[in-house]
């Protein structure tokens, strides 16, 4: 076994150490050139594709040249059992990913933290492990596609479509990662046998192989929806692209402009007041709060929302905030060199939570700059050399954009709007802002469901239009609705208007992806949402499926069940198999159907024995 | 007597005659032209095996053969021996067995087109080689 | 199923009814085997005639669609480890790792196979000029295969499949392997005789080192006894007819017929001199037999269902 593993190490030393080297350039140079520890999800999305690509590759190409029939039976026809022989392959594929994926990261983030002031946290180190795990399932799946039956080789690449799918952060997915990486390394030894290609024949393997395959039946099924709305899209009636959009549905509702809406949101107005409203949308100017955090940070994530840096320009120092400490670590743009920590108010306080720079306000003086995390709403005061808080809303909801409107100044939570007068935004030193007005975002639809916010100032108070219409297309979302609500100088909140706006996709085809199939599907957006933290921002208030959805996805389940039960009869699979089978289907629909086509080939078929002694063939005459 | 004697034979494949009738033949032969001498002692059955590079089954069945008739003895622990010459056969059987090699020998020559006086002439010289050794 | 079931009368190799379907063609076909232990068996047959296959299915590497194989008295698909180092396998394509110099080979042989012999391995590979730090790549086709040999010969097995080794190799290598094959086979030094199986399609070799001949078609098993005895049933027949040869339907075990400077020419199988009468019954003028060599008469007997163009 240790000869193998040796055998294998020097066979790709040469490829091993070019890679690397690559890789190591690659980082060495972007290095100088930005902060890798700063990079927002898309560039680890890169870098892990291709971590993902070069596991592949060694896999498809170390499996590929073993699974010849020649070198497949010099390979297994020894004293060795498949599994060990298995074990010690796999091994050296390790190896070499460690060294080319996890070890050029440590050394060039080891440098980083030894040689620069940069901010190098403990979840950067575990980069590696990550860019490790990543290269790992790549290289179990490509050796699964090259070593199982080929009618079923492609579900390795299920696992793939996990990993960067999963909402988990930091050490949890890390987790999930090794949970990606066992199961398909079971897989892989399920397949490593002298038999290549035979199909799972225990309960066991079946199961482990079957599900996967499920799923991928499934997302193949949905890229198929994908492919219908295209044709949809061509031929010309579908809504998004109509020129002009169905009356009363949600896409119109998001093509007009913000006095339309608010004026289109006041004619459904029972309020006596309707009219005066309408005179004075004619002649505000509408406005909105700006959302700057599209997604929330979390402690210890490994990527970045957006780079958590920001710089002083009076100062001359750059602020990045370091998980580790929960603070601000300064980097003089200077000289390069640490220029101290900086945490909440005169103590230095840790923050509570990650915060994120939110840009400047006209407020604020040069230099400082404004800071959101969680509920609050912190100000950098460059003269001072001091962060403090202020604005506070109440516990549980997120700060997440603010903005002025008019004199005054507005924030956007994920349960309400709040107007903060103007006057009080001056003086850093005076404490905590109070929000002269809290609007509460009216129900039932959650922060996900709303698609816009728009107001207009008003004699006494404002004037304020909420659609919720964001997942209006998919069964996530709310059934949309606008409402008007208005405030006054005194703080209350009326409704003026609420109305329910027309779905623009018929349900059959908004709900397409459940009823395909009710369980994969609901095991798909769990395996999206598995140790993940609750994302407030996609929050919504989902509808419940109609009922002809339900009987459609009752027919699809029955339908399938019933073809299931009629193909079993083919297949030699002992009754408790068959009843597992059409069970399976009853519960999980068409990917179970094609699956059990998949997994369990017919019995090939062999003919009775001829008679004993076959008369010979009239033989050969050769005429010279 | 000790030392086994070298066996200059040569087994040809392809050849419509089994190996085990050439060895046969070729010791026979050997035997009866005198190269071979009484109490001479055989090669090994596998050291003539892998001279000839045939399977050793073999050399020990053409062995068999000739022992069985009469050419060769078996010495226990010692090995094979040339037997003392005798009459082996009846005297019909030797007159079946010259019919037969007379019969093949004429059936191989006949599609050559020789005329009989050259193929006496040959078959002649041939025999001569037999006729000082042969005791009765 | 423990060893103390698979005593000296054993077969070494049993299949009873073995099928294997490739798409629409059977490449063993209710194939019924049986080969004892010990001695040098030849299996002969024509490209297609399911050799390869038999193997892979015999050592657990292919599934068989129908029927059962039994190799060393253990079910095929049920090969343990230990039992894998009982049996030697070589083969043409028998692909060592390329990228692996000899002495790692070599090595990992040692270290895996319990009953390795050095000095065994040492004579064969002495034949051929292998030194231990050339990748298997860089060797040339007989010393690959040689290496092959000697690899598998160390292992003393008490079964060695040989699968065409000799393909390709020039006349200095066959006759290397030839003598190594023979001089192993040979050493026993008190252990239980190994049994060799040898495919092959070189007459010459067979002739020379078989104990036993099987004959494979399309995957059936057509004759299977020691190689002068399947010689012994075909006998060439020579026979001049004037006028109208009989029909070759009508020939009893015809094999094959060749009409050369007008003599008719026969290869029969299990004829006496009863055929003699048929032909002159048929009208022959002289009629006269002779036995044929052992690759003629393979060959006529493969040939038989061949297809060949129609006699004008």
């Amino acid at each position: 076994m240790w000869d193998l593993f040796k055998a294998e190490l020097l066979r790709f030393r040469g490829w091993a150490i070019g890679i690397a080297g690559l890789h190591l350039l690659v980082l060495g140079f972007l290095t100088r050139v930005v902060d890798l520890g700063q990079q927002p999800w898309l560039v680890h999305l890169a870098f892990g594709i291709a971590y993902g690509a070069v596991g592949g590759l060694l896999g498809l190409y170390q499996m590929g040249v073993y699974r010849r029939p020649g070198t497949w039976l010099n390979l297994l026809h020894r004293p060795l059992a498949p599994a060990r022989t298995a074990a010690a392959l796999l091994a050296a594929g390790a190896v070499l990913l460690a060294f080319t994926a996890a070890l050029p990261v440590l050394v060039v983030a080891g440098w980083q933290a030894g040689m620069t002031a940069r901010v190098v946290d403990a979840r950067h180190l575990l980069l590696a492990l990550a860019g490790l795990q990543i290269a790992g399932c790549g290289y179990l799946a490509g050796a699964y596609a090259m070593l199982a039956n080929r009618r079923h080789a492609a579900a390795g690449l299920v696992f793939l479509a996990w990993l960067p799918a999963m909402n988990a952060i930091g050490l949890a997915a890390l987790a999930l990662q090794m949970v990606a990486l066992l199961w398909l390394l079971a897989l892989v030894m399920l397949a490593f046998q002298p038999d290549l290609g035979a199909p799972p024949r225990r309960w066991g393997a079946v199961l482990l192989t079957a599900l996967p395959l499920q799923m991928g039946v499934y997302l193949v099924l949905l890229l198929l929806w994908f492919g219908v709305e295209m044709l949809w899209i061509m031929q010309g009636s579908h809504p998004n692209n109509r020129a002009v959009p169905a009356p009363g549905g949600h896409n119109e509702l998001e093509r007009l402009d913000d006095r339309a809406r608010l004026l289109a949101g006041l004619a459904a107005s029972a309020s006596p007041d309707a009219q005066r409203l309408r005179e004075q949308v004619a002649l505000s100017e509408p406005m909105g709060i700006a959302q700057q955090l599209r997604l929330l940070p979390h402690t210890g994530e490994l990527t970045n929302v957006k780079p958590m840096a920001f710089d002083d320009t009076q100062r001359r120092v750059r602020w990045t905030f370091s998980h580790d400490s929960m603070r601000l670590q300064g980097l003089s743009l200077v000289d390069g060199r640490a220029a101290g920590t900086l945490g909440v108010g005169a103590a230095n306080a840790a923050f509570p939570v990650p915060v994120l720079p939110i840009g400047r306000q006209p407020f604020l003086a040069q230099g400082d700059e404004l800071l959101a995390g969680g509920n609050t709403l912190y100000q950098y005061d460059s003269l001072a050399g001091r962060v403090m808080p202020r604005l506070q809303l109440p516990a549980g909801e997120l700060l997440l954009g603010v903005s002025m409107l008019g004199a005054h100044l507005g924030a956007l939570s994920d349960k309400a709007a709040y107007i903060i007068d103007g006057r009080l935004l001056r003086n850093p030193g005076q404490g905590l802002l109070q929000p002269r007005q809290r609007v509460p975002l009216p129900g039932p639809g959650r922060f996900g469901d709303l698609s816009d916010l728009t107001l207009i100032e008003l004699v006494d108070g404002h004037l304020f239009s909420c659609s919720f219409t964001r997942f209006a297309h998919d069964p996530r979302g709310v059934p949309p609705y606008q409402v008007l609500l208005r405030t006054d100088d005194a703080g209350q909140v009326q409704e003026v208007a609420r109305r329910a706006v027309g779905f623009d996709y018929p349900a059959l085809f908004r709900y397409r992806a459940w009823w395909s199939s009710p369980v994969m599907s609901e095991v798909l957006d769990r395996a999206r949402a598995l140790l993940a933290p609750p994302d407030a921002l996609r929050a919504t208030h989902p509808a419940p499926v109609p009922r002809d959805v339900k009987l459609l996805a009752a027919a699809m389940s029955l339908l399938a069940a019933l073809a299931a039960a009629w193909r079993v009869r083919q297949l030699p699979l002992r009754w408790p198999a068959r009843a597992s089978w059409v069970a399976a289907c009853v519960l999980i629909g068409w990917p179970a159907l094609v699956s059990l086509w998949l997994l369990v080939p017919a019995e090939e078929g062999v003919d009775a024995a001829p008679e004993a002694t076959p008369r010979p063939a009239p033989p050969r005459a050769l005429v010279a | 007597m000790s030392r086994p004697q070298p066996l200059m034979i040569q087994i040809a494949t392809g050849d419509a005659r089994p190996i085990v009738k050439q060895i046969v033949d070729a010791v026979r032969l050997k035997i009866a032209t005198g190269e071979l001498l009484a109490g001479a002692q055989l090669p090994s059955v596998r050291g003539l095996a892998q001279q000839l590079t045939v399977n050793p089954n073999t050399v020990a069945k053409a062995y068999a053969e000739l022992t069985a008739e009469g050419w060769l003895d078996a010495r226990q622990g010692l090995g094979l021996y040339v037997a003392t010459p005798r009459q082996r056969l009846s005297d019909g059987e030797r007159e079946r067995r010259l019919d037969d090699a007379i019969q093949r020998f004429v059936h191989e020559v006949a599609a050559l087109d020789y005329p009989p006086q050259h193929a006496l002439a040959r078959l002649d010289d041939a025999l001569r080689v037999l006729a000082p050794k042969k005791l009765a | 199923m423990n060893d103390s079931l698979f005593t000296p009368e054993t077969p070494v190799i049993h299949t009873a009814g073995l099928c294997k379907r490739y798409g629409r063609k059977l490449a063993l076909d209710h194939l019924d085997l049986q080969i004892p232990r010990g001695g040098v068996h030849a299996i002969v047959g024509a490209n297609g005639a399911g050799k390869s296959t038999l193997f892979r299915v015999l050592l657990g590497f292919l599934p068989p669609s129908a029927g059962s194989a039994t190799i060393l008295g253990r079910d095929s698909a049920r090969l343990r480890p230990q039992d894998r180092a009982r049996i030697g396998f070589v083969n043409e394509e028998h692909t060592l790792p390329g990228w692996m110099t000899v002495a790692a080979v070599t090595a990992m042989q040692r270290h895996q196979y319990p009953g390795w012999r050095q000095p065994v391995f040492d004579e064969v590979i002495g034949h051929y000029h292998v030194q231990p730090a050339q990748k298997v790549s860089q060797l040339s086709r007989g010393e690959r295969a040689g290496f092959n040999l000697a690899l598998a010969l160390a292992q003393t097995p008490e079964l060695l499949v040989l699968d065409e080794p000799t393909l390709g190799l020039d006349v200095v290598a066959k006759r290397a392997f030839l003598e190594s094959l023979l001089y192993s086979n040979a050493a026993t030094d008190g252990r239980a005789a190994c049994t060799v199986i040898y495919c092959s399609h070189q007459m010459e070799e067979i002739e020379r080192v078989a104990d036993n001949l099987i004959i494979l078609e399309r995957g059936r098993l057509k004759h299977m006894s020691a190689p002068d005895d399947f010689r012994a049933r075909v006998t060439h027949w020579v026979a001049d007819i004037p006028f109208k040869a009989p029909d070759p339907a009508q020939v009893p075990g015809l094999l094959e017929q060749q009409q050369l400077d007008g003599l008719h020419h026969y290869l029969v199988l299990d004829q006496d001199d009863s055929f003699g009468r048929f032909l002159r019954a048929s009208g022959a003028r002289s009629v006269q037999s002779m036995p044929v060599s052992l690759d003629r008469a393979v060959n006529s007997f493969l040939a038989q269902h061949h297809a060949a163009p129609i006699a004008a």
